[in-house]
């Protein structure tokens, strides 16, 4: 009775296993164009999928930082048309979630592209077109590299993005950074190792310009003082480790402390606690700017929660 | 007795004085870095490159921050790797962010994706690109990213080698390879001879002539940089570079840097702390002699 037992739940194992496999597969090949949705194009060989253990594979060294990422899959696709003699690859990147799709498309975008109005955040160049929506980051290739190649890669970008049923969500963190001087679309989002440091995790952060500086704004933001405290140590022991003395204590207002110093690697730097975020500004001596930018974010922090 | 103190005193003086000019100069690297230990302990010629290269190499695919590539620099890791593929040049962008003050310092190597149908055009056109973002006037070491039969048998691409060398904008070429079926596409290469580099995974566990394959490579000049080698590593016993408690990628390291005879091996760097790990056990070959 018992091997009966045993054998019915391996059975209904095996068959979850599959489901779960042939539903998770169909999941991105539903959000690939078919030959109605884009005449004259048709598949070409087969959708390839790897997992973060064998992602290597297919785009070798890159592999890690999509690991890092919170990568969980990577489905590959690839389409023919027969009249241009063109190809289009797909790489379809299913994230942990929306954050993870907005991190990792932060992180990849290159710093001045002017971003592509295809109903996604998106940019390109003449022959590639990277979006993400909901938690997937898509990333398209046309060959050969002409104008035609970059219109036919618009319209299958755009069959993808409508196919996603997710909607992009922007964290709702970014609308505490203020927003004079913010150079646009420069958001990122880093979920380990911000600044190179281990163990400063989740960060968000922005570009500003003013006045000739070109300065970051760092948000780490937490539930409770002992996480901000436990981020600002993190931080100043990796300072302290490479300097001759540890970072300088500063106090900034009425109550806004922490530390300010230059660092060999960093340049100027400013760390200061507030009760549920740690704040590092880099890249300028403009005191006054760093508090007024502080206690915005702070006053923004608390109106959020 | 006074006559004997103050020639003692002399001999105590002249000593120290001799000994400033003995201490090796230090670098321009040296004099700006505050601690510098641990920093790399050996540098081997890149085959017939001569490009003198840390033992350990700083694998820049998944680098977020510029601040890292400068603090590996300080601590002597000299050779960056790099490609127009990852994470769309940005990876390229963050080494763009340092060569302005350390170029001198630096050996990089980018590679493009190249097969059959690249012409000379699309290479210079590319190339020019990743001039752009890495922020220089040339690249130490440009590769085709990926064995393809056909790219190895494409003359087009060796007349842009050719090309980008004339005007000084690279002065190597050179392939990478992922697998499967290393040291047999990779025979092609060495019977060619047109290649000055080998990037490869090293894996002597799937690959039983890779020793053969890096000798034949060294024969004929070529310079050999490892990478992927957790994979390799997970797959021998390791106990004998374990022996410290290092953890899985130290002792991977400490093992290829033993077993490989290649040049250089790459590690895939994202944080300070890894610069430290790596950096504090380059030399491992010749401690463990």
């Amino acid at each position: 009775m018992k091997t009966v037992h045993c054998h019915g739940v391996l059975f209904f194992l095996m068959m979850f296993s599959l489901t779960t496999s042939v539903w998770s597969e169909q999941t991105e090949l539903a959000l690939l164009p078919t030959t109605d949705d884009f005449p004259g194009w048709s598949p070409s060989g087969d959708m390839v999928s790897y997992t973060a253990d064998d992602m290597w594979k297919h785009i070798n060294g890159a592999a890690e930082i999509y690991i890092r990422y919170a990568c969980q899959k990577l489905t590959v696709a690839y389409f023919m048309q027969a009249t241009d003699k063109a190809e289009i690859t797909a790489e379809i990147y299913t994230m942990a979630d929306n954050l993870h799709a907005f991190g990792i498309y932060s992180a990849q975008k290159p710093r001045e592209t002017k971003p592509l109005i295809i109903g996604a955040p998106a940019f390109g160049e003449a022959n590639t077109l990277t979006f993400f929506k909901g938690n997937y980051y898509v990333k398209t290739q046309v060959h050969p590299d002409t104008p035609q190649g970059t219109e036919y890669l618009q319209v299958f970008a755009k069959i993808i993005i409508s196919k996603i049923k997710a909607e992009t969500t922007l964290p709702e963190l970014l609308t505490v950074f203020p927003t004079e001087f913010l150079v646009p679309d420069s958001f990122q989002y880093i979920p380990q190792g911000a600044l190179g440091i281990k163990g400063l995790n989740k960060a968000f952060s922005a570009l500003y310009r003013l006045e000739g500086d070109e300065i970051t704004l760092f948000i780490f933001n937490h539930e409770s003082e002992q996480e901000v405290h436990r981020d600002l140590e993190t931080f100043s022991q990796a300072i302290g480790r490479r300097a001759e003395t540890p970072p300088k204590p500063v106090t900034l207002g009425h109550d806004l402390t922490g530390t300010h110093d230059k660092d060999r690697y960093l340049g100027p730097f400013w760390a200061l606690e507030l009760q549920s975020a740690l704040i590092i500004v880099l890249g300028t001596e403009n005191k006054e700017w760093v508090e007024n930018t502080v206690t915005y974010v702070s006053t923004k922090l608390v109106k959020n929660k | 007795m006074n006559r004997y103190l103050q020639c003692s005193l002399l001999m105590l003086v002249c000593c120290g004085v001799l000994t400033l000019f003995l201490l090796p100069t230090p670098s321009i690297s040296d004099e700006a870095a505050v601690n510098t230990n641990p920093r790399i302990k050996q540098y081997n010629v890149l085959g017939r490159t001569g490009l003198k290269v840390s033992d350990i190499g700083f694998g820049a695919g998944g680098v977020t921050d510029p601040a890292v590539i400068e603090y590996a620099l300080d601590k002597g890791i000299n050779f960056f790797d790099t490609a127009e593929g990852y994470g769309n040049g940005k990876s390229e962008e963050m080494l763009g962010k340092v060569t302005a003050k350390h170029r001198s310092q630096m050996i990089i190597c980018t590679k493009l994706g190249m097969d059959g149908t690249t012409t000379k055009e699309d290479v210079l056109t590319r190339f020019e690109a990743c001039l752009k973002r890495l922020q220089t006037s040339y690249v130490d070491i440009l590769m085709m990213h990926t064995f393809v039969k056909e790219a190895v048998e494409n003359p087009a691409i060796y007349e842009a080698f050719e090309h980008l060398k004339k005007e000084k904008k690279i002065f190597f070429s050179g392939i990478s390879h992922h697998g499967p079926n290393i040291t047999t596409d990779l025979k092609l290469v060495l019977e060619q001879n047109k290649l000055d580099v080998i990037l490869c995974s090293y894996d002597p566990f799937d690959y039983p002539d890779m020793a053969e394959f890096i000798i034949e490579a060294k024969k004929k000049g070529i310079g050999l940089v490892a990478m992927k080698i957790f994979n390799a590593a997970r797959k021998g016993k390791l106990e004998e570079f374990t022996s410290h408690k290092f953890p899985f990628n130290i002792a991977a390291m400490r093992w290829a840097l033993k077993t490989s005879n290649m040049d250089t091996i790459l590690a895939s760097i994202n944080l300070m702390d890894q610069v430290d790990e790596y950096v504090e056990i380059s030399g491992a070959v010749n401690e463990m002699k």
